[in-house]
């Protein structure tokens, strides 16, 4: 039945139809979707990492005015940002709603009729304390204080949410019908204090608290003399009122008569500093037991410039300085290398914001990190986190001439005040202020040092500390561990390949090369457990045999070489590619056992203490005459590199003073009573004794072998050839073992040279690539990462080398080459690109390996070269920090980019290998 | 290459002599040698893990050593060492004994300079005790006595009768405390399973109740009538077009595959619209419902109250009688028998604290090898004991084989269909290639990017999603939610018209028109896939499937869990199965499609019988090494869901029987952890050898077995078929 037939096959054609349709469609569908999800991971870390360059966004805006006596002289704002208060310079509180203005109640921070001459205001008010004309002091806090309680609406009003209802002092705001908030202005000023020293009105007073709890208070009376009180509180312990102590010291100003504009304490109680409206600035310190002195005395600011206002920072260690032409300042004190001053101490300027706003009327810190408010005469209210120097925000408040501003104990909000009483406010939500470009990639001025410099410590200890997010010390110590990786790898990978590709039978390379594939597959957690567990001890217990063996073992396998080289070629030729194999690891064997001997004897004689440490173990010195002085040793104050050039000659500095060893005292029994009787790399490498020579002849003596290899190559190599071309083999290969071993020695000789030149020069190697040593460094890790790059680049490198064309090779032996000529000059520098390509993706794999470099560095973010200290990487450290990273944290974006930076470095070199590998694929199509 | 040109130059007889410079022996030699370094690398850490994993179960003798001042130590040699701190020309050594009995308040590890030792000794009697816990503890068994309410009878005395006495004792002691921990994990487990459930039941109503009917559009009933009809007459005109311009090259198959496609989107628009805006009272729960519902929850917890009490009674009864055997074994310096716990030191302890008895000095190497196969038969099947210093590893082996699983079952549908598109269907050109370049790149991306990824998105942000629905942020307000609900059904017909008429027509060239219409319609896909995003980020009808939980502050889903964490890694792995598909698929030869196609078979057919087929030992090459990648990372776990100790299994008897979002253990984190973040590492280090020879054995096979069916699969393909 032809219709029926047709019918059926239709329907099929149908179905088949859709079949295909749909196929296609799932497929594409899919794969799209699969592709795209795959790209979709950058762009999400890069939708994480965005919001961190954007600047705080401001958000409502309230203004009005209130009645106002007096001056403002602060201003405060509650917590849940309804209310403000205002003390004003008679030192009386007005407490307020701010969105309607009302005012809800006044209070008196002096107690009694007097009005107080000296005022201080910390921490949002948490610490007040109040200077009286008879020399007086009261001190107390301001605050607000928050409670829930359960009280029923008025039975005609409707509950909305966050309903206002002003109560004296403060007000209630409705969480549900039932409850609400009750937020009230609390003062609570401690009896007056009278100050047992000093005469006169209190007229400049400062209040401070460290982290641990201890209170400090300055204060200077009118007859010029400073009061440093620590500050101790007695409960007794039958009950009663706590009864405040004082403990006073006392010192004068330098020039009683000139009064400073600013005293302020810091937080350690360290430190008193005055400063002058001129910007002069006087640090006293306490010298010796009750004794203050002065110590320094600067001028902060440019000639001709007025400071505005001062005040301190969060903390209570930075000091921040504004001035009549908008610019802010801060200083702090920290230590000092140059030793100018006599408590090793200088002040320093940390942070310098320039402004166009005009001048700066009021600076207030804020109680949550290091933002401050600077606020100026035109208006402009400016929110700068110190640390990271950025912008946060930028207001037009609309206050002509404010006098006071605050920032909200939440960081959300700001207001300002004028003279009479006209106030704004604005709510504002911060972003991440910790974060900027500069912070992160640039050397930023930290509290308490001397320099800027680049840190990353992620996590402080308490909110005044500052969070240090510099990304330099990760990548740097990325690239470390990289790079030394890859110069153990490199190398070996390459020559493995080299080997397995041209000079192995194909019936061993099939057995070698999955071996290696199977290395590949090694899991990196068990690389950095064995790393951790049994290499880093092994390389401590047995470090002198590893350096020596890194030289020796390459040398005895060239010496092997030659001395193979005796034996006829015809002998030669008939070994067996196993056996011949055999024989390298034979050499590698002997290599390895000959440096465990050695090494502990090279050690012992080159790293041993010489007779200047063993001098000084047994204290048998005497000073150097000036006239045997060298010219260049100059004065007293010697400097690291002018006691190294001593050092080299065989004499040292003790207490500034130049000496050398004379023979008394028995030397040898003083070093075996530290330990030190035969040399011990460790300690040597801890700088605890010893010269820089031997360093020097390590680092030199590769250095220097290969500069020999080369000069030879290129000047003798040549005549060498044509002197033994015609003589017998052994004969010929006799000379070339005479000339290895004799090239050896002038290596030798010439690393010695070299040496003793740098070492007289005043430089040791401990500087830079060596250091202290630690048990979990970058040697360990180089070779345990060595593990895991070593079998990717030898695969890719192999078969790069495979890729070359059979007919090259076959026409190069041909032509009379021998297979060494043919893989050097014909097969090596066709791959060359193939290899290079698979450095490169070794390298990717190398930057981002998380497990070896956590478990087997201390993942201390360090910065230097030293290949016996630890670092941290990129990697170790997101995964050391990402679980307890709070989401959408500063913190926790910081970590999304530090997996930006690896995915754009390793995606970099990966193309970058890629784009190598297809092209030389194209230009090899021809061959 | 072959044999003749690598090391036989054969071809140098000229009249000069060969140069040694020309045959260069020193560099040859010096490649041999960093082979031979590279060889020996793998050699030794495969022997270093083998030696010190296979070795950890094997029982060693206790040794009594009796100190220069008299004191008596029982333990066994776990390392030896030259003193490090000594500086001195003879070095000396010490020997870190492990002594156990940590109950006395002794560590349980102890350096002994070997010049302080008088004298050693092998006592035959002296044995170790495996312990619940509190580990080991050594000393010399003394008796077992049966402990009534106010008598205490002795069941064996000496050191012999309680060896031979022990073994029947043990037996029913361990049965005993099997029934025990059975119903505690089972039977209480579930009580409080359902407990739990209810509450959160009872909880997900009350915010129900609470949200009410608030941002919902609900279709009235006859909107809803007409929104059926509407879908009903589209579904007809679907059938009436069924065959419209399906015969092969008919010039009305354009027309007619607009009209499906336009019908079939319009009915699933039209079901998802019936669906969400439903007229009745869907999942709006009125007070009284909620009243109700509350009292019977209660009166469940009431009976499942009872249930309970009625498990610990019978738990009590099996405890009273295990209680009653005793065992003393006493240590001889003090005279200190082990105690049952460490705050009642004058009772002796229960059989059934006894994992195992090992009289270490007496045993035949048979015995000894029984000891050994018994440990590893306790290591691969029990939960860890001590903080994963002792006991086994069953939780640790079942999270990472179900990780590996879940993993491949995710990577090989997703890997296959991205190869199939990029070689198969996609037109190559720059884009194919630079988006393969990429996949090539991805793969070289580290593993801990792949994990700060899932983390950030899978955990955080994906999983959040599940449990309470769009933030509260994003969720939009119905009328745009369905704005852009219409939008993308009219831009998806659109995509597909633009589609329709990129294709020429039957028997012609490509037009222009055809050309840009292509590129329009992968601008209206880009712009549906980012409507499809919104509308589901945005949606405000989804409110969680965890809601009540999350409220508590356990996110389900919304924290690192399993399925978490197998997607992770499926990413992370999807580059190599790319890969291998499509080098797979390359393969597969031309003239086997050809002639697929010359037979008449449609594209999907050729796709399913010859080229699927054709690539299947790639693919499966490709899966497996995915896996084996997998397996080793650990990296990326630690941020999306490997924790340290999880022994409630990705997998239980509980519905819903599989719980992708548990958080579970892993070989690889297992090994990190108790390496470098034990309490007790000493007492650590002997497993983490184990567990690491377990571990690279897995990843090991895996491998092994694909480099074997990729060297088959080049075997075959090399072969004389071709």
């Amino acid at each position: 039945m032809s219709s029926s037939e047709s019918k059926s096959r239709n329907a099929a054609s149908r179905r088949l139809h859709a079949m295909d349709s749909a196929a296609e469609f799932v497929v594409t569908t899919g794969g799209f979707v699969v592709l795209a999800a795959v790209l979709g991971i950058c762009f999400y870390l890069v939708w994480v990492v965005v919001p961190l360059f954007a600047s705080g966004t401001q958000e409502n805006e309230l203004g009005g005015a209130i009645t106002q006596e007096s001056r403002p002289a602060r201003l405060l704002i509650d917590p849940y940002t309804h209310s403000a208060t205002v003390i004003d310079e008679n030192y009386a509180a007005q407490t307020m709603i701010i969105h309607s203005g009302e005012e809800v109640g006044r209070s008196e921070l002096a107690l009694g009729a007097e009005i107080p001459s000296a005022f201080s205001f910390a921490r949002n008010g948490e610490f007040i304390a109040l200077g009286f004309q008879d020399g007086s002091v009261s001190l107390g806090n301001v605050g607000y204080a928050t409670r829930v309680e359960s009280n029923d609406l008025d039975t005609d009003q409707v509950f909305e949410e966050g309903m206002i209802e002003a109560v004296p002092l403060g007000y209630i705001e409705r969480l549900d019908p039932e409850r609400g908030r009750l937020v009230e202005f609390e003062v609570e000023m401690g009896e007056r204090i009278a100050l047992k020293a000093g005469e006169g009105a209190i007229i400049a007073i400062d209040y401070q608290k460290n982290p641990t709890g201890k209170k400090f208070l300055a204060a200077l009376r009118d007859d010029g003399s400073v009061h440093v009180n620590t500050i101790r509180t007695i409960r007794p312990l039958g009950g009663g009122p706590a009864r405040t102590k004082l403990s006073t010291k006392s010192f004068q100003l330098a020039d009683t008569q000139s009064k400073p504009d600013w005293l302020m304490i810091t937080a350690d109680g360290n430190h008193v500093l005055c400063i002058w409206e001129n910007g002069h600035c006087e640090r006293y310190a306490e010298v010796s037991r009750n004794k203050y002195a002065l110590i320094e005395s600067i001028e902060l600011i440019s000639k001709g410039g007025t400071i505005t206002t001062a005040n301190m920072l969060l903390g209570g260690q930075t000091m921040l300085i504004g001035q009549a032409d908008g610019t802010l300042d801060s200083f702090h004190v920290a230590k000092d290398k140059t030793g100018s001053t006599t408590d090793e101490m200088m002040l320093v300027r940390s942070h310098h914001i320039r402004s166009k706003n005009g001048p700066i009327v009021a600076i207030t810190s804020s109680t949550r990190d290091r933002s401050v408010a600077i606020l100026h005469d035109s208006g402009m209210l400016e929110l700068v986190h110190m640390t990271s120097e950025k912008r946060i925000l930028s207001v037009d408040t609309g206050v002509d001439h404010p006098v006071a501003a605050a920032i909200a104990p939440k960081n959300d909000g700001v207001m300002v005040m004028d003279a009479s009483g006209n106030y704004s406010f604005h709510e504002f939500e911060p972003g991440y202020p910790e974060f900027s470009i500069g912070a992160l990639f640039g050397r930023v001025h930290y509290e308490g040092v001397a320099e800027p410099e680049y840190v990353y410590q992620s996590s402080s200890g308490d909110d005044a500390s500052e969070i240090k997010l510099s990304l330099m010390p990760l990548i740097f110590g990325t690239l470390k561990a990289t790079v030394f990786a890859m110069l153990f790898a490199i190398p070996i990978a390459v020559l493995a390949a080299i080997y397995s590709s041209e000079f192995v039978s194909k019936r061993v390379r099939k057995k070698v090369k999955p071996t290696v594939e199977l290395m590949a597959s090694l899991p990196s957690v068990v690389l950095g457990f064995v790393a951790a567990m049994v290499v880093a001890p092994f390389v401590a217990d047995h470090l002198d045999t590893f350096v020596i063996g890194l030289v020796v073992i390459p040398l005895v396998i060239l010496a092997a070489a030659h001395v193979w080289q005796l034996i006829p070629l015809a002998y030669r030729l008939r070994t067996r590619t196993g056996h011949h194999l055999m024989l390298v690891g034979l050499a590698v064997f002997i290599g390895l056992a000959s440096s465990t001997l050695i090494g502990p004897m090279v050690v012992r004689s080159w790293f041993a203490p010489d007779a200047f440490d063993a001098a000084m173990a047994a204290g048998a010195v005497e000073d150097v005459p000036d006239a045997e002085l060298p010219q260049w040793s100059g004065d007293a104050s010697y400097n690291t590199r002018t006691v190294r050039r001593l050092r080299a000659m065989d004499m040292g500095v003790l207490d500034g003073i130049v000496v050398r060893a004379n023979n008394e005292g028995d030397q040898g029994d003083a070093l075996a009573e530290i330990g030190l009787a035969q040399g011990n790399l460790q300690r040597w490498l801890n700088n605890e004794y010893g010269s820089a020579h031997p360093g020097w002849l390590v680092v030199f003596f590769p250095v220097s072998c290969v500069v020999v290899w080369v000069g030879q190559a290129i000047f003798i190599r040549r005549k060498i050839d044509l002197l033994i071309s015609s003589k017998a083999g052994l004969t010929a290969s006799g000379v070339v073992l005479g000339k290895f071993v004799s090239l050896l020695g002038l290596s030798f000789v010439l690393a010695f040279i070299c040496a003793s030149a740098v070492q007289a020069m005043g430089f040791d190697p401990r500087d830079s690539i060596f250091g202290t040593f630690s048990p979990r460094n970058t040697l360990i890790v180089a070779i345990i990462m060595g593990f895991a790059v070593i079998p990717i680049i030898y695969t890719i490198s192999e078969d790069a080398l495979q890729a070359v064309p059979m007919t090259l090779r076959t026409a190069s032996l041909g032509a009379g080459a021998t297979p060494w000529q043919t893989a050097s000059r014909v097969v090596l520098p066709v791959a060359a690109s193939g290899i290079f390509s698979a450095c490169m993706i070794g390298f990717g794999r190398a930057v981002g390996e998380t497990m070896i470099v956590l478990m087997a560095t201390g993942n201390t973010p360090e910065m230097d070269w030293n290949i016996f200290s630890g670092f941290r990487t990129l990697a170790a450290n997101i995964a050391v920090e990402l679980p307890e990273a709070p989401k959408d944290e500063t913190h926790y974006r910081v970590l999304f980019l530090c997996g930006l930076v690896l995915f754009v470095m390793t995606f970099v070199i990966n193309t970058l290998a890629e784009v190598v590998r297809s092209v030389v694929r194209a230009r090899n199509a021809g061959l | 290459m072959s044999e003749t040109q690598s090391a036989q130059p054969k071809i140098i007889h000229t009249q000069r002599r060969t140069l040694p410079s020309a045959i260069g022996e020193p560099m040859v030699w010096l490649t041999g040698g960093a082979l031979i370094v590279c060889l020996s690398m793998i050699v030794f850490l495969i022997g270093l893990v083998v030696v010190n994993g296979s070795m950890t179960f094997w029982p060693r003798p206790i040794h009594q050593v009796t100190l220069n001042d008299g004191e008596v130590i029982l333990g066994i040699v776990t390392e030896h060492e030259r003193v490090p701190t000594v500086v001195s020309q003879d070095p000396q050594y010490r020997t870190l004994y492990r002594v156990g009995n940590r109950d006395l308040g002794q560590e349980s590890f102890r350096w002994v300079d070997d010049t302080s030792i008088a004298n050693i000794e092998i006592p035959q009697d002296a044995i170790m005790l495996e312990r619940e816990v509190w580990g080991v503890w050594f000393g010399v068994p003394q008796s077992i006595l049966e402990v009534q309410a106010e008598s205490e009878s002795i069941i064996a005395e000496g050191s012999e009768d309680v060896l031979n006495a022990y073994a029947e004792l043990h037996r029913q002691a361990r049965q005993r405390r099997m029934e025990v921990e059975e119903l505690k994990k089972d039977a209480l487990g579930a009580i409080n399973h359902e407990m739990e459930q209810n509450r959160l039941r009872v909880r997900q109503a009350e915010l129900e109740s609470e949200r009410g009917d608030e941002g919902l559009v609900r279709a009235n009933g006859v909107v809803w009538g007409i929104l059926i009809l509407l879908a009903g007459s589209v579904g007809y005109v679907l059938y009436r077009f069924r065959s419209y311009g399906t015969e092969l090259g008919s010039s009305k198959a354009r027309q007619g595959q607009f009209i499906r496609t336009g019908c079939s989107i319009a009915i699933a628009m039209l079901v998802l619209t019936i669906w969400i805006a439903h007229p009745w009272g869907g999942n709006v729960i009125s007070e009284s419902e909620l009243e109700s519902m509350k009292l019977s929850v209660a009166q469940q917890e009431t009976e499942l109250l009872v249930e309970y009490e009625h498990v610990l009674e019978s738990i009590d009864e099996i405890e009273s009688v295990d209680s009653q055997i005793r065992m003393v074994v006493v240590e001889p310096t003090t005279g200190q028998f082990a105690p049952i716990s460490q705050t009642l030191s004058d009772e002796p302890m229960l059989m059934s604290q006894v994992v195992r008895l090992v009289a270490a000095n007496d045993l035949s190497t048979m015995q000894k090898a029984g000891v050994f196969t018994s440990r590893w038969v306790e290591y691969l099947t029990t939960n860890p004991r001590e903080a994963n210093t002792e006991g086994g590893i069953y939780p640790v082996i079942v999270g990472t084989v179900i990780l590996t699983l879940l993993l491949t079952i995710f990577v090989t549908p997703m890997g296959v269909i991205a190869a199939l598109y990029l070689r198969e269907y996609a037109k190559q050109g720059i884009v194919t290639s630079l988006i393969r370049i990429a996949v090539n790149n991805l793969a070289g991306v580290p593993s801990i990017v792949y994990g700060v990824f899932g983390l950030g998105f899978f955990c955080y942000t994906l999983g959040a999603y599940v449990d309470t629905g769009a933030s509260e942020s994003a969720r939009m307000n119905a009328w745009s939610w369905w704005g852009i609900f219409v939008l993308t059904g009219v831009t998806l017909m659109l995509g597909f018209t633009a589609k329709l008429w990129s294709k020429p027509d039957p028997g012609k060239a490509a037009s222009q028109f055809n050309r840009i219409m292509q590129r329009v319609s992968w601008l209206v896909w880009v712009i549906v896939l980012i409507l499809v995003i919104l509308l589901v980020t945005g949606m405000p009808y989804f409110h969680g499937l965890y809601e009540a939980r999350a409220q508590d502050g356990t996110p389900t889903f919304g924290a690192r869990g399993m399925l978490w964490a197998s997607l992770t890694l499926a990413l992370l792995t999807l580059p190599v199965v790319i890969v291998a598909t499509e080098e797979a698929i390359a393969a597969v030869p031309n003239s086997m499609r050809e002639g697929s196609y010359g037979c008449g078979a449609s594209k999907w057919q050729t796709m399913r019988r010859i080229v699927l087929p054709g690539a299947l030992p790639g693919i499966l090459t490709g899966a497996i090494l995915a896996m084996a990648r997998g397996a080793g990372e650990v990296a990326p776990l630690m941020l999306v869901g490997a924790v340290k100790l999880n022994q409630d299994l990705p997998i239980s008897s509980q519905y819903p029987y599989i719980h992708a979002d548990r958080s579970f253990m892993h070989l690889g984190f297992h090994i990190f952890d108790l390496g470098f973040q034990s309490p007790d590492s000493q007492a650590a280090r002997p497993l983490v050898w184990t567990t690491t020879l377990l571990f690279l054995a897995i990843v090991f096979g895996l491998n092994l077995a694909a480099i074997r069916i990729r060297s088959r699969l080049r075997a075959r393909m090399s072969g004389p078929t071709v």
